[in-house]
């Protein structure tokens, strides 16, 4: 049996070489453990000892194991306190080197800028609708009058499959198709692939995006008209965008126009993309043809309407200044990338 | 069409400077492409649209410049001193045989000219608009073309048999020899100029080589005629032979001009080049047109431009450019609101201009667009998505999650190389067609690269993963959504497909990991995650036979039991082809056989509150046997306890004989409602060991 001072000197000695938790753990066992621990023992041993002996003894053991208990807390404080400077020390990272890259994938420009052109159609009221890539001389043309032998129609060269079908050259027999099928009020929009017999260059592809726009209604006038594409234009690119219409001749309406906005590029001011003009033609419209109706079966004289067409390779070029169409099918990653 | 600003002058005093004449064109209608200074002059470049022929010459734009600026428009008016009365000494006959395609034909003849070069000024004229002079006679037709829009001819007459013309359609077989030296075959389409025996002009598009003004020419037929728009076009097109000629009689001459036209160079030339002009006017008109008129309502005006535009602003801008506009009944005015009406009699030359819409156009170009207020129509509401736009969107959201970018590839293909990655189930079947259908031809291709519609948006796709190799790019991963072409005999079908190609890094390369290469499995998982993102109810995989993938890397897909697409690796053949040498994953899917599958509705599962037990099982099993095998067999206990059976490690080596491969598998074992005990669990454990002992032979390892 060993005396209490044998036994605090034990553990003093111990107590100053605690590593670590589990040193910490095997010296409170040693000490404390309920079966086999110094002072736990003496504890077990105390109505062993003679009666006189044991207030005395027994007051010195469990001022003993207080001591022993507070000390323990102390190191238990002071290896966590440790523990946690380590941590604090040995992780240092260089905060300049980059973080993992993730790859997420980009969506086309094209999309990119059709989505927004969509978004801020259908806040207008208009409905998308879309039409076959595949179509008839009648669809393209005739309806939209288009006769054949028209001089409009050298402007649209055309790829043709085996007469009377087609590559659709505007995303017109869509307007056509969906007059058949509704009676006015109609506000559509119809974006898509058209397609012309123009060889690949910088500016011209056999094969672009178009929207087109329909209304038809009572009362619908040119004022209308200009209303709805400023305020699209002044919604798409900048609320300060000027918008000029300019008397020009689309056989499918009458009056039609040219539209023109203020160069995005150089405010108006005169630069190589608007060719010193300050201003940028943009797209083509006008107040839909009363032989459309006809076409359409439409009770004559009773309707108005307006109609646009605009190119959605055109608008990307001129938003993200691109300068050659062919960009936008090469695919290339580098491209892509560029655009979200 | 060039103008020049100083020859425009000569018909209209005008005093603003060309940049303010130029703008204001420009807002007419008339488009000024550029203004060039030439000398003291400048040149014009007008963007005419192909329904104003009337503007195709000094005058014709002086015209519209005189409406605007109210300031008169001087013509030259001509006078040959000859009186109405004077007898015909023309030794000439004209007769047109032809009256649908030839209206009019008016001529004049001249004797006694000296053929040589023009005067200055006359060349200068010329010149300062891009036309080479070539004789004094010729150039009397072009200028008077130039000036006033109709185009003229001049024939030596003494090359014209027994003098005379007849305007006819081409024989069979009938040849000439056009002023360009070129013999052209002509058809019975065709409207000729023809003598007594043979063919001499074609008609409104380029004279004969041998009846040319020469420089021995000293007798001449001026020609003034009027031929119909589209048989003129016809032949020119035909022909592949576009003149000044015949670019204004397609869009539409004006049958009234020809005596001016033809008149004002007979004066021209006995200016310039001398001689008399014989007596009388040639002119076979057999059904003269009488002017047109078209209705215009106050209340129909208001409507279509949205605002009041006053009578008299009308009455007087349609008056300067030529028409007549009579008040109708109903008073015009303030006062009749509504109900005024006129009736417009339209200039002959405005052969663009036949109803009432055309008249508004008018009136409206010319009170300027720019004047309209605008304002936004009078509806409300949203408009609508296209259908399956929101599908769509969870399609290309979950395709730039796994790090694809959006490709656009052009819809026409050479057809060899588009069949190289057609899959038979694409093209057609899924839609329900019977009968093969075949890759659609374009009748006039730009070139065999790109004679024929796409069956599959995979070689577009490749080609351009192939190109991005070869920019330097090692990881790459496109999609495109698009539509896909076949059909035969006049019916053809239209499909929207989605097509994915990878190959490279599963993850870009990065300082801090290392990262494995595109495999079958990565490649899988995006499939399988499409499916999962779409909310289809099952996506499986079958064998694929499909000729360009590797036959121990591919698959059939299933979504909802429907054949719907394929995957896997592109076949060694055509990576070389595309002198790839890196592991190609392909896929390709019929989104309207997808968007055909109804999504499986979201709805909540309690979330498993009791502990989940975990117990892994290793096996050693044939080669040849399939996870899913072993799936069905744990699956064939119908145990409600297994919640889950997923693979976690598969192992071929040294550790296992030869012919047979180690599968780890983990089973998720739980109560529905309380804890499972220890001999549960062993119970659970010993079926599933004995279950796959005996359908798949499978040993404990």
């Amino acid at each position: 049996m060993a005396s209490l001072q044998q036994i605090q000197d034990e553990f003093e000695r111990r107590a100053t070489d605690v590593p670590d938790a589990a040193a910490l753990t095997a010296l409170r066992d040693h000490f404390l453990s309920r079966e086999r621990g110094i002072i736990s023992l003496e504890m077990k041993n105390l109505p062993s000892l003679p009666r006189d002996e044991r207030p005395e003894f027994g007051k010195k053991l469990n001022e003993l194991k207080a001591r022993v208990e507070a000390r323990l807390a102390q190191l238990a404080d002071a290896l966590h306190r440790r523990q946690t400077e380590e941590r604090l020390a040995g992780h240092r990272v260089d905060i300049t080197l980059p973080g993992f890259r993730y790859r997420l994938g980009k969506l086309h420009p094209l999309r990119l800028v059709w989505q927004e052109m969509q978004e801020i159609f259908v806040s207008m009221g208009f409905s998308v609708v879309t039409g076959p890539e595949i179509e008839t001389e009648y669809y393209n043309f005739e309806a939209i009058n288009m006769p054949e032998g028209h001089p409009a129609r050298d402007a649209q060269d055309t790829l043709y499959i085996a007469p009377p079908h087609l590559l659709r050259t505007h995303t017109s027999p869509v307007q056509i198709h969906t007059m058949e099928q509704h009676k006015p009020p109609i506000r559509i929009v119809i974006p898509g692939k058209v397609y012309r017999r123009d060889p690949f260059d910088a500016t011209h592809s056999p094969m672009f995006h178009q929207v087109e726009g329909l209304v038809v209604d009572d009362r619908i006038s040119l004022a209308d008209l200009k209303g709805t594409l400023e305020y699209f234009f002044k919604q798409f690119f900048l609320p300060d965008t000027r918008v000029r219409f300019r008397p020009s001749y689309f056989p499918f309406v009458e009056p039609g126009a040219e539209v023109d906005i203020s160069c995005i590029f150089c405010a108006g001011k005169g630069c190589r993309v608007c060719k010193s003009s300050g201003w940028i033609e943009i797209l083509g419209c006008g107040m839909v043809h009363p032989r459309l109706f006809e076409m359409a079966g439409y009770e004559p004289d009773r309707y108005s309407g307006f109609a646009w067409g605009m190119g959605i390779d055109r608008i990307a070029i001129l938003k993200y200044g691109i300068d050659d169409i062919r960009l936008f099918v090469e695919n290339d990653l580098r491209f892509l990338d560029q655009f979200s | 069409m060039k103008i020049s600003y100083s020859w425009l002058r000569d018909y209209i005093a005008l005093d603003q400077p060309v940049e303010e004449v130029s703008r204001q064109l420009t807002l007419l209608g008339l488009a000024v492409d550029a203004v060039v200074p030439y000398g003291p002059d400048f040149i014009l470049d007008v963007d005419v649209t192909t329904n104003r022929p009337d503007c195709l010459s000094h005058i014709g734009i002086a015209r519209e410049l005189s409406a605007f600026y109210g300031v008169p428009l001087t013509a030259p008016v001509t006078n040959l001193g000859e009186s109405a009365a004077v007898a015909a000494d023309t030794p000439a006959e004209i007769e047109i045989l032809d009256r649908r395609l030839c209206s009019r034909y008016s001529a004049r003849v001249i004797f006694e000219v000296q053929i040589g070069p023009s005067p200055d000024w006359l060349r200068e004229r010329l010149l300062a608009v891009g036309q080479r002079p070539i004789n004094n006679v010729v150039d009397v037709t072009n200028y008077v073309l130039l000036e006033r829009g109709h185009p003229l001819h001049a024939f030596d007459f003494d090359r014209l048999e027994q003098h005379q013309i007849k305007v006819r359609r081409a024989r069979r077989g009938e040849k000439l020899k056009t002023l360009d030296g070129n013999e052209r075959k002509l058809d019975t389409t065709m409207l000729v100029i023809a003598d007594a025996t043979r063919a001499v002009a074609l008609a409104g598009v380029m004279g004969g080589f041998d009846s040319e003004v020469t420089e021995g020419t000293t007798r001449l037929l001026l020609e003034s005629a009027h031929f119909e728009p589209l048989s003129v076009r016809r032949t020119s097109r035909a022909l592949g032979l576009k003149t000044e000629a015949s670019y204004r009689f397609e869009r539409g001459a004006d049958v009234r001009a020809t005596v001016t036209a033809v008149d004002r160079a007979a004066e021209l030339i006995l200016k310039v080049a001398g001689g008399r002009v014989a007596g009388g006017l040639l002119d076979v008109y057999p059904r003269p047109r009488p002017p047109r008129t078209a209705p215009l309502r106050r209340q129909k005006l208001d409507a279509l431009v949205g605002q009041f535009i006053p009578d008299a602003f009308v009455e007087e801008r349609l008056d300067r450019l030529g028409f007549h506009a009579t008040r109708g009944h109903a008073a015009s005015g303030p006062a009749a609101r509504g109900r005024g009406r006129w009736k417009v009699t339209i200039p002959s030359w405005r052969v663009d201009v036949a109803i009432e819409e055309d008249l508004i156009e008018e009136v409206a170009r010319h009170y300027g667009f720019d004047k309209i207020e605008s304002r936004l129509p009078a509806w409300s509401g949203r408009g609508s998505y296209p259908v399956g736009e929101a599908r769509e969107r969870d399609l290309l959201d979950c395709l730039r999650g796994a790090g694809f970018y959006e490709a656009v590839t052009y819809s026409l293909v050479h057809p060899d190389w588009d069949s190289r990655f057609r899959h038979g189930l694409l093209t057609g079947q899924a839609a329900g067609a019977t009968t093969p259908l075949e890759a659609v031809a374009l009748a006039n291709p730009l070139s065999d690269e790109d004679s024929h519609l796409r069956t599959a948006l995979l070689g577009g796709l490749v080609r351009s993963l192939a190109h991005n190799l070869n920019h330097g790019q090692q990881d790459v991963r496109l999609f495109e959504i698009g539509k896909v072409f076949s059909g035969a005999n006049g019916s053809y079908l239209e499909r929207s497909h989605l097509g994915l190609v990878a190959t490279g890094c599963q993850f870009r390369q990065y300082w801090n990991s290392i990262s494995s290469a595109t495999d079958w499995f990565f490649f899988k998982g995006v499939v399988e995650e499409i499916g999962r993102r779409l909310r289809v109810d099952r996506v499986e995989f079958g064998k694929s036979s499909c000729d360009f993938l590797h036959p121990g890397n591919s698959a059939e897909v299933f979504f909802a039991s429907r054949h719907v697409g394929f995957l896997g690796s592109l076949h060694p053949d055509r990576l070389e082809l595309l002198k790839i040498r890196q592991d190609v994953f392909v896929a390709e899917f019929d989104l309207e056989a997808i968007n055909a599958i109804q999504p499986v509705p979201v709805f909540y599962e309690n979330i498993e509150r009791l502990p989940q037990v975990e117990r892994d099982f290793s096996f050693v099993v044939a080669e040849g046997t399939a996870y899913n095998q072993i799936v069905a067999a744990i699956k064939g206990l119908n145990l409600k306890e297994i919640k889950d059976i997923s693979v976690i490690d598969v192992y071929r080596g040294a550790k296992v004989p030869e012919g047979k491969y180690s599968l780890t598998v983990r089973l998720v074992l739980q109560h529905p409602n309380r804890t499972l005990t220890q001999e549960e669990i062993q119970s659970m454990s010993q079926a599933v060991v004995r279950v796959l002992g005996e359908q798949v032979q499978a040993k404990p390892r």
